[in-house]
C-alpha cells in the first residue's frame, strides 16, 4: 500500500484530519487511502524514472461557498516538529504539479494538513510559483518528473500555467490538537448536520 | 457469490471520476436494499462517507422507523469504533465498503463493536451480507426474505457473512419446526432473532412463528418463546402480505390458523397483491363468513386485469370481471347495501343449480303481489318436482326470489336473488370455500368459462399443490 498505512501515527493523523474535515461542515465526501473503493483515486505516478506510483492521504470534494463542487487532496503530516517537514513537503509539490498534469479533475485544490510548521520565516513564499519551480527540479525528484538530471532543460519545458495553477491551488493548514477542545460540541455539531439534511430535504 | 454490490464494488476501478464512483456505489446499495425489502425508499444525500451525514436515508411508508445509512470506506473496526460517537440518530445502519476479514483484530475488539453498535440500536453488515439478503429473497424460502427484511428494519450489532447465512439457516429451521410443532428447532430461531433484531422486528417475526405453531395445532403453552407477545396484529399481517416473496400456499395455510375473516376485512391491501390471493385461497375452508352479497361493479381505469382475485380494502371481496362479491365476516349487517335486482326464472335456477349439483329443499315463487313457498319436508331436493312447475302455472310467474340449501360441508343457508346474496341462518357461519362456490353457482349469470375460471379459482386451496392464478378476462 502506498502512503502512510504502514505508520499508526499517520493513520491517527489521516483519520484526525479527515475528521475534522468533516466537521468543517463544508466538505461534502471525503475519502483516505485506506478507504478501498475510493483509495485509487488518490494514487498517481511519477512520468519518468521507474514511474512508482505516490498516493496523497485524503481527497473528496467541498461543498457551499467559493469552493463549491471543487475537488481536493491532502497530504496529513503527524509530526510533532519541523523534522524532515521542509523536504517532504518540496514532494509534496512536484506530486502536485504531477498529479494536476495527470487528473485535473481530482486536483482543483492540494491541502497541506501538518501538526508543526516549517521554515515559519519564509512561510509566505511556501505556495510561490517559485517554490513550486524549485521543487521540481530538487535532486530526488527530477529524473522521476524528467527522466533526466538537467536543471535547466527541466526548467525550460514546465507549464507556467500549471505552475500557478498549482500555486495558487495550495492550502497549508497547520493542526493542532487542543483546538478541538474549541470546535463545535458533538451535540451542536449534529444540530447543524440535522439543519442541512433538512434543508437539503433528505 | 455473483451479486449486484459485489460486482459494483469490483467494477468501480474502471470509474475514473470519483462522483460516478459514489454514484454507482449508492445506485448498488439502494437497489439491494429495495430488492431485499420492496417496501423500503431510499434516498440519496450529496454527502459520501462523511463522519456524521448519512449517505443513503431508509423509509417505510407504515409507520417504520427511519434508519440513516452510513457507507464506510473501510471496515477497521477500529476505526468503526471511533466513528460511532459522531451518528447521532439511534438505529443507524453503518455499510463498511470492504470485509472485516481484512483486518488483523482481535475477537474482542470485535465483540466490543458489536456491544457498542448494540448499545447504539446500530447495525454494522459488511458489504456481501446485502448480497445475502438480496439472494435470499430471490432464491430461498419466505422465511428467509423476512429474516433479510427485518434486518433491514431493526438489524442490531455486527452482522457477518457467516452470521447472516447461520441467521437464514436457523430461522428456516424454526419455521419448518413450527409448522411440525418441533420446539427443538423453533427455540434457536427466537434465540438468533433476539440476538440480531431490535425488539419490534424479533416480536413480530416470534408473533409470526407462534401463528404458525397454533396455526398447526400446536398448544400456545408449549411454544418455546415463553410468554406470549400476543396475537398476529392486522400490522403484522400486512407486513407479511408486504413481505414474503412468493404466493406458496404452503406457507399461507401455515400462518391462516392464526387468521380470520374479520380480520382480513380490516386490512387495506394494494391491489394486486399476489400473497392476499394466496392467504386466502389456502385458507378458503378454514376461513368462517357469516355470507356475502354479489353487486354489479363495472371494471374501473386502472384496474389490474386479473379475475377473479382477492380485494381487501376495508372488506374482503372476491372481484369478478363486472361484479365483486362482498364477504361478511360474522354479521348480515356487514353486508353493503344491495344495488340491484334479478328476477330469476325456475329453469335458469334449474341450470345454474346443476353446475355444483346443488340441492335446492325450499323456494320461493313470486308474483307482483303475492309469494308463494314450496319446501320439502325432509330436506331433499324440490327443484326435479313436476309439481312446481304446475305451481308455477297456475301462480302465472316463475320468478323465483329466494331459496334454501346446503352449502359444504354442512349448514343450510338462504339465498336472495332479489338482494343478491346467501346468508347463513340464524347465528350459522360457514366455510368461506363452500358457501361461495356453492353459492355463486347460484348467484352469477356467467358464461360456462367464466364460472370455470372461479370455481378453479375457489378450489386452488383444495389441491396439494399450489394452482396458477387465472388471469384475463373471460369473453363474456
Amino acid at each position: 500500500m502506498v502512503g502512510e498505512s504502514a505508520h499508526e501515527k499517520g493513520r491517527i493523523g489521516v483519520a484526525k484530519a479527515k475528521q475534522w474535515l468533516n466537521m468543517t461542515t463544508r466538505v461534502a465526501n471525503a475519502w483516505t487511502h485506506l478507504d478501498t473503493p475510493m483509495a485509487e483515486l488518490l494514487e498517481f505516478e511519477w512520468p519518468h524514472g521507474k514511474h512508482q506510483a505516490f498516493s496523497f492521504d485524503i481527497g473528496g470534494r467541498f461543498r457551499g461557498g467559493k469552493v463549491d463542487g471543487q475537488s481536493f487532496v491532502a497530504e496529513v503530516k503527524n509530526y510533532a516538529n519541523e523534522s524532515t517537514l521542509p523536504a517532504q513537503y518540496r514532494e509534496f509539490l512536484a506530486k502536485c504539479y504531477v498529479a494536476l498534469d495527470r487528473h485535473p479533475q481530482r486536483c482543483d485544490n492540494f491541502l497541506w494538513i501538518s501538526w508543526a510548521p516549517f521554515r515559519a520565516a519564509n512561510w509566505d513564499q511556501h505556495r510561490s510559483v517559485e517554490s513550486v519551480r524549485n521543487a521540481l527540479v530538487e535532486p530526488n525528484v527530477i529524473e522521476r518528473c524528467f527522466g533526466h538530471a538537467d536543471t535547466d532543460l527541466a526548467l525550460a519545458s514546465l507549464d507556467p500555467e500549471k505552475l500557478v495553477k498549482v500555486s495558487k491551488s495550495i492550502w497549508l493548514i497547520t493542526m493542532n490538537d487542543r483546538e478541538e477542545h474549541l470546535t463545535l460540541t458533538r451535540e451542536h455539531f449534529a444540530e447543524v448536520i440535522r439543519s442541512i439534511e433538512l434543508e437539503a430535504g433528505s | 457469490m455473483s451479486s449486484e454490490l459485489a460486482m459494483a464494488l469490483a467494477s468501480l476501478r474502471s470509474i475514473d471520476l470519483a462522483d460516478d464512483r459514489i454514484r454507482v456505489i449508492k445506485d448498488s446499495v439502494a437497489r439491494a436494499i429495495e430488492l431485499s425489502d420492496p417496501g423500503a425508499r431510499v434516498s440519496r444525500t450529496e454527502y459520501f462517507n462523511h463522519a456524521a451525514v448519512p449517505d443513503l436515508v431508509v423509509k417505510w411508508p407504515k409507520g417504520e422507523p427511519t434508519r440513516c445509512l452510513y457507507l464506510r470506506g473501510n471496515a477497521d473496526p477500529v476505526e468503526l469504533m471511533d466513528g460511532l460517537p459522531f451518528i447521532e440518530p439511534r438505529n443507524a445502519i453503518l455499510l463498511p465498503l470492504s470485509s472485516m476479514d481484512e483486518y488483523d483484530v482481535t475477537a474482542s475488539a470485535k465483540e466490543s463493536l458489536d456491544a457498542a453498535a448494540r448499545e447504539r440500536g446500530a447495525w454494522i453488515l459488511e458489504p456481501a451480507v446485502v448480497d445475502v439478503l438480496a439472494t435470499s429473497r430471490q432464491e430461498r424460502s419466505p422465511s428467509a426474505s423476512l429474516v433479510g427484511q427485518a434486518l433491514i428494519r431493526g438489524g442490531e450489532g455486527v452482522t457477518s457473512v457467516a452470521r447472516s447465512q447461520q441467521l437464514i439457516r436457523t430461522v428456516e429451521a424454526g419455521f419448518v419446526g413450527a409448522g411440525e410443532l418441533d420446539g427443538t428447532a423453533v427455540e434457536p430461531a427466537l434465540g438468533v432473532l433476539r440476538e440480531a433484531l431490535d425488539v419490534r422486528q424479533a416480536s413480530r417475526l416470534e408473533r409470526v412463528l407462534r401463528a404458525v405453531w397454533e396455526g398447526n395445532g400446536g398448544r400456545p403453552i408449549d411454544f418455546p418463546g415463553g410468554d406470549s407477545l400476543g396475537a398476529l396484529s392486522d400490522d403484522d399481517l400486512l407486513y407479511l402480505l408486504d413481505s414474503v416473496t412468493d404466493d406458496s400456499l404452503n406457507f399461507w395455510r401455515r400462518i391462516g390458523g392464526a387468521v380470520s375473516s374479520a380480520q382480513l376485512s380490516r386490512l387495506h391491501v394494494s391491489d394486486f397483491s399476489a400473497n392476499l390471493q394466496a392467504l386466502v385461497n389456502a385458507n378458503l375452508e378454514r376461513l368462517q363468513i357469516k355470507g356475502f352479497r354479489v353487486l354489479r361493479e363495472d371494471v374501473y381505469l386502472g384496474e389490474p386485469e386479473v379475475y377473479p382475485r382477492w380485494r381487501a380494502e376495508g372488506r374482503l371481496a372476491l372481484r369478478g370481471a363486472g361484479w365483486t362479491a362482498y364477504l361478511a365476516p360474522t354479521r348480515a349487517e356487514e353486508l353493503p347495501p344491495p344495488s340491484d335486482a334479478e328476477a330469476l326464472t325456475l329453469s335458469a335456477l334449474r341450470a345454474r343449480a346443476s353446475r355444483m349439483s346443488l340441492g335446492i329443499s325450499q323456494l320461493e315463487l313470486q308474483t307482483d303481489s303475492r309469494a308463494v313457498t314450496y319446501q320439502s319436508n325432509d330436506g331433499a331436493s324440490v327443484l326435479t318436482d313436476s309439481e312446481l312447475d304446475s305451481l308455477a302455472t297456475e301462480l302465472g310467474s316463475d320468478e323465483v326470489s329466494s331459496a334454501m340449501y346446503s352449502p359444504p360441508p354442512s349448514g343450510v343457508a338462504r339465498v336472495d336473488f332479489g338482494k343478491r346474496h346467501v346468508v347463513g341462518q340464524t347465528n350459522a357461519t360457514f366455510a368461506a370455500g363452500g358457501v361461495l362456490r356453492s353459492g355463486l353457482s347460484l348467484l352469477l349469470d356467467a358464461s360456462d368459462d367464466e364460472w370455470n375460471q372461479v370455481l378453479a379459482f375457489l378450489s386452488s386451496g383444495l389441491a396439494t399443490e399450489p394452482q396458477p392464478l387465472v388471469t384475463g378476462t373471460s369473453d363474456d
